[in-house]
C-alpha cells in the first residue's frame, strides 16, 4: 500500500456506545494498538467496523482531533520506553489549548491514549496533569483533585519531617 | 513494584476523627481512580519539592511517590548523567537519556541488580552535594599521644591504634569500642594500614613502629577481636613513617627513606643471600640518575628467628629494598596488584629551585609469579606556575576572567611560582592530592600504562580559610579535606581533573572553589550530639577554638574526623550523611 493509498484510505471505529465514526487511516495509525491490529489481521479489517470497547464517543472524538492535528509527526523511536522521556514539562502551545478540558475529560483522555497506546498523547496528558500539582502544597492539591487525606495531623507531620532534607536547595 | 492499592486497608489505617475522611475515596477523586501504573507516570514529571508534597497526599499517594523507580530516574539524571557527560566518549542523544534498560551507570551500577532503595540513595547522594550532615562523637582518649594517634577508616569501622591504648577499632553504626588489642610496652606506632580485600567480615592491619618493626593482625569482624598474624622485629634502619598493606604484600618506608617491600606468599623462590637479617642492609653507591629509590637488594628470606610470631611458616619474604636521596615527607606508600603484576608506588615531595614543592612518583612493577622486579619508573609534576623560557609570554601570562579551560600549568594564577611544601599527601590512582599550611591543597593526576607513567602539573584548589591538615581522596575523585583551626571540612568532586568540565558546569562554577562544599553540621550551636536537633547551618561551635583536626577519613556515608581538644582530650567526630 502505499502512502497516497493511506491518505485517502478510511476506517471506522465504534465507540463504546456504538456510534461509529469514520476516520482516515493515517489518523487511526497514531493508535499503536490500532496500527498493530491491522498490520496482524492485514488489509481485510480496513474493510469492518473496528470496535473500540473502552472508550465512549464524546472521547473518541476529543482522541481522533488529536490525531488528526499530529498526524504528521514523526513516529517514536521503537524503543521508547517509558523512562526515556525527556524530564520537562513543556507542552507545545496547541496540546496546551486542547487539554483545556475538565478534570473528568482530562482523565478519560489518559486513560482512552494509554488503552490505545498513543504515548505522545498520554505524555502530554501527564505532563498536563503533573502542571496542575506543581508548586502546589499538599492542601491544594488536594482540594484540586479531591483527593481524602487519611493521615492524622501526627502521621502527616512525621512524613514532612521525613522529607525535610529535600525542601531547600 | 509499588504495592497495589492500599484504599480499602488505608481506611483502617488511621483512625481519623471527621466522618468524610472514612470514606477513603472521594467520589469527584477521578485522579486516584487512574491506575497505579499511570499516576506513577504522572508523578515522573514532577520535581522532587512537588514530589515529597505529594507524599503527604494519603497513604495512597505517600507509597506512589516514594516509588522507586522514580527517584532511580532523579538520581539517574542528577547524579550519573552529569559524569557520563564529562568522560570522554562516543555520546548519542539516545545514550545520556534515562533508560532502565540501556543507560550507563558507571561505578554506580554496583547499586543496580539488587533491590535498592533509591530515595534513601538520593538522599545520601543529596547531603554530600549540601554537605548536610549529623555529627557525633565519639570519646577516644583522655590524653593527647605522641606521637598522635593513628586512624583509619574501612568498612564502617575505624581504627586507631596509639601507644597508650594500643589498637583498636570502632564501630561507626553503634558508636562503640568492639575490639581491642594492647601492644607491648615501649612499642611506638608511627604509622598504620589497611586492607579490605583479605575476605569479607575481615580487615587486615598493618602497623609501622618508631624502633623500625612492624606488624600485622587480622581483624574479624563477626567475633569482634584482633589476631595478630605476624610481628616483625626492630630494625636498626629506624623509624617506619609510611605503610601500606595489600595482602600478601607489605609496603614499608622508614625515617631516612629505606624502602622495603615483603610478601606473605611462601611460594616465591628465594636466592641465597649473605645477608640473612632483612635489617642491616648496607646503602650501594646511587643509582643512574632516572631512579630516585635506588635499588639495593632484589630478594632474599628474612630469616629472622623471631619468638614473636605466632604462626610460624607465615615469614614474610623481602622482595625488595631502595634507598631514596631526593625525596621528602610526606610520603604516601600504595600497592596496586593486577594479575599479573604488583605496582608498588611512592608518592613524595620534592623540592624544587625556583618554586617550592613538588610531587614526585615511582613505581616499581614486580611480577606477581616469580616476585623480581620486572621495572621501575618515576615522575614528577611541573611546579605550578611553571613556565619554559621557550614558551611564548603570551601563553602563559595570566589570563583571568576567561571561562575556558585551560591546562592547569598555564593558569598562572596570582601567587604563581612558590608552592609550600605539602602538609599531607593522599595517593589513590590515578589521583594525588596535596594539602598545604596556606590554606589550599594541590591536586595532581597521574597517567600509568604499560609504558608510560606521567603526572599533570598540579592544579590548585580553594576554599578553606585556614590551613589544611589532612585530605583523603578516592579513586573516583571525591576527596574530603579539613583544616587544623575552624572547624571546616570541605568535600570535592574532583572527577574529570580540570579541563574537560562541561561547559554549564562552567558556568556555574565560575569560581573554581566552588568545587567544593562546605560540610554544615545539623544542629544548634555547639550542640553536636543532637541526633533530631533543628536543621541550621553551623559555622563552627564555639566551644571548640582550641580544638585541632588532624586527621581526615570517609566512606560512602560518613566522614570521621580525629580531633584533639585543648585539654587533650581525643575524640572521633562523625559526620554522618545519612
Amino acid at each position: 500500500m502505499s502512502s497516497t493509498d493511506k491518505v485517502e484510505q478510511t476506517i471506522t471505529l465504534v465507540s463504546n456506545d456504538n456510534i461509529p465514526t469514520p476516520v482516515a487511516l493515517k489518523v487511526a495509525e497514531r493508535s499503536m494498538l490500532i496500527k498493530n491490529m491491522l498490520e496482524d489481521i492485514g488489509e481485510s479489517a480496513i474493510e469492518s467496523p473496528i470496535p473500540i470497547p473502552n472508550v465512549n464517543d464524546q472521547v473518541l472524538k476529543k482522541v481522533l482531533e488529536w490525531c488528526e492535528h499530529h498526524k504528521d509527526d514523526p513516529a517514536t523511536a521503537a524503543d521508547d520506553d517509558s523512562d526515556s522521556r525527556k524530564k520537562t514539562t513543556d507542552i507545545e502551545e496547541w496540546d496546551q489549548k486542547f487539554m483545556q478540558v475538565d478534570q473528568e475529560m482530562l482523565f478519560e483522555i489518559i486513560l482512552a491514549s494509554n488503552y490505545l497506546d498513543i504515548k505522545p498523547l498520554l505524555d502530554v496528558g501527564c505532563k498536563t496533569v503533573a502542571n496542575m500539582i506543581k508548586g502546589k502544597s499538599p492542601e491544594e492539591i488536594r482540594k484540586t483533585f479531591n483527593i481524602t487525606n487519611d493521615f492524622t495531623p501526627e502521621e502527616e507531620e512525621q512524613i514532612r519531617r521525613e522529607n525535610e532534607w529535600a525542601e531547600d536547595r | 513494584m509499588p504495592p497495589k492499592r492500599r484504599r480499602s486497608s488505608a481506611s483502617e489505617h488511621a483512625p481519623l476523627p471527621s466522618s468524610k475522611r472514612t470514606r477513603t475515596r472521594h467520589p469527584l477523586d477521578h485522579f486516584s481512580s487512574l491506575s497505579d501504573e499511570l499516576l506513577i507516570r504522572i508523578l515522573h514529571n514532577l520535581p522532587i519539592q512537588t514530589l515529597i508534597q505529594c507524599q503527604r497526599l494519603s497513604h495512597h499517594f505517600y507509597t506512589l511517590a516514594g516509588d522507586s523507580q522514580i527517584w532511580k530516574n532523579l538520581y539517574y539524571n542528577r547524579f550519573v548523567l552529569p559524569r557520563a557527560l564529562r568522560i570522554p566518549g562516543p555520546k548519542t542523544d539516545a545514550a545520556l537519556h534515562f533508560s532502565s534498560r540501556s543507560s550507563k551507570w558507571l561505578d554506580d551500577n554496583t547499586l543496580l541488580g539488587k533491590k535498592t532503595e533509591w530515595k534513601g540513595q538520593y538522599k545520601l547522594r543529596h547531603n554530600w552535594s549540601i554537605g548536610a550532615c549529623e555529627v557525633q562523637e565519639i570519646h577516644v582518649a583522655d590524653r593527647p599521644s605522641v606521637p598522635s594517634m593513628l586512624v583509619k577508616l574501612a568498612e564502617g569501622v575505624v581504627l586507631t591504634v596509639d601507644r597508650g591504648d594500643g589498637l583498636r577499632a570502632w564501630d561507626l553504626k553503634e558508636r562503640a569500642l568492639i575490639a581491642g588489642f594492647a601492644l607491648e610496652d615501649g612499642a611506638v606506632p608511627t604509622c598504620l594500614a589497611v586492607d579490605e580485600g583479605i575476605g569479607s567480615g575481615r580487615l587486615g592491619i598493618a602497623v609501622g613502629f618508631m624502633d623500625g618493626g612492624w606488624g600485622t593482625w587480622r581483624l574479624d569482624l563477626k567475633e569482634k577481636e584482633f589476631v595478630e598474624v605476624y610481628r616483625h622485629p626492630e630494625s636498626s634502619n629506624g623509624m617506619l613513617s609510611a605503610v601500606a598493606y595489600a595482602n600478601p604484600y607489605i609496603l614499608t618506608i622508614t625515617d631516612s627513606q629505606l624502602l622495603s617491600l615483603y610478601t606473605f606468599t611462601p611460594t616465591i623462590p628465594t636466592s641465597s643471600t649473605d645477608d640473612v637479617d632483612g635489617d642491616d642492609e648496607q646503602e650501594v653507591p646511587k643509582s643512574k640518575s632516572q631512579t630516585v629509590f635506588g635499588i639495593l637488594i632484589a630478594k632474599f628470606t628474612s630469616s629472622t628467628d623471631s619468638e614473636i610470631t605466632p604462626h610460624s611458616g607465615l615469614e614474610p619474604h623481602l622482595l625488595a629494598s631502595l634507598k631514596s636521596h631526593t625525596s621528602w615527607p610526606p610520603l604516601s606508600l600504595s600497592i596496586r596488584t593486577t594479575t599479573s603484576t604488583i605496582i608498588a608506588s611512592i608518592a613524595y615531595s620534592l623540592p624544587t629551585y625556583y618554586s617550592g614543592y613538588t610531587i614526585g612518583l615511582q613505581e616499581l612493577h614486580l611480577s606477581t609469579t616469580t616476585g623480581t622486579i620486572t621495572f621501575s619508573r618515576l615522575s614528577s609534576a611541573l611546579p605550578q606556575g611553571f613556565s619554559s623560557i621557550l614558551s611564548s609570554p603570551g601563553v602563559s601570562s595570566p589570563s583571568s576572567g576567561t571561562s575556558s579551560p585551560i591546562p592547569g600549568n598555564q593558569r598562572n594564577d596570582i601567587n604563581t611560582g612558590s608552592n609550600t611544601r605539602p602538609t599531607t599527601l593522599s595517593y589513590s590512582h590515578p589521583y594525588i592530592l596535596a594539602t598545604h599550611p596556606d590554606n589550599t591543597l594541590t591536586l595532581y593526576l597521574c597517567t600509568s600504562t604499560a609504558s608510560t607513567l606521567h603526572i599533570s602539573p598540579g592544579t590548585k584548589l580553594w576554599g578553606h580559610t585556614s590551613s589544611v591538615s589532612s585530605a583523603e581522596i578516592t579513586a573516583r575523585g571525591k576527596a574530603v579535606s579539613v583544616s587544623t583551626r575552624g572547624n571546616e571540612l570541605r568535600v570535592w568532586e574532583l572527577e574529570g581533573g580540570f579541563s574537560s568540565s562541561t561547559p554549564s558546569k562552567n558556568r556555574r562554577l565560575n569560581r573554581r572553589d566552588e568545587r567544593s562544599v562546605k560540610i554544615r553540621p545539623e544542629g544548634k550551636d555547639g550542640e553536636i550530639n543532637t541526633v533530631e536537633g533543628r536543621r541550621g547551618v553551623l559555622e563552627g561551635y564555639s566551644e571548640e577554638v582550641g580544638a585541632q583536626k588532624s586527621w581526615v577519613g570517609f566512606d560512602d556515608e560518613m566522614v570521621i574526623v580525629l580531633k584533639e581538644s585543648e585539654q587533650g582530650t581525643q575524640a572521633l567526630m562523625v559526620y554522618d550523611f545519612t
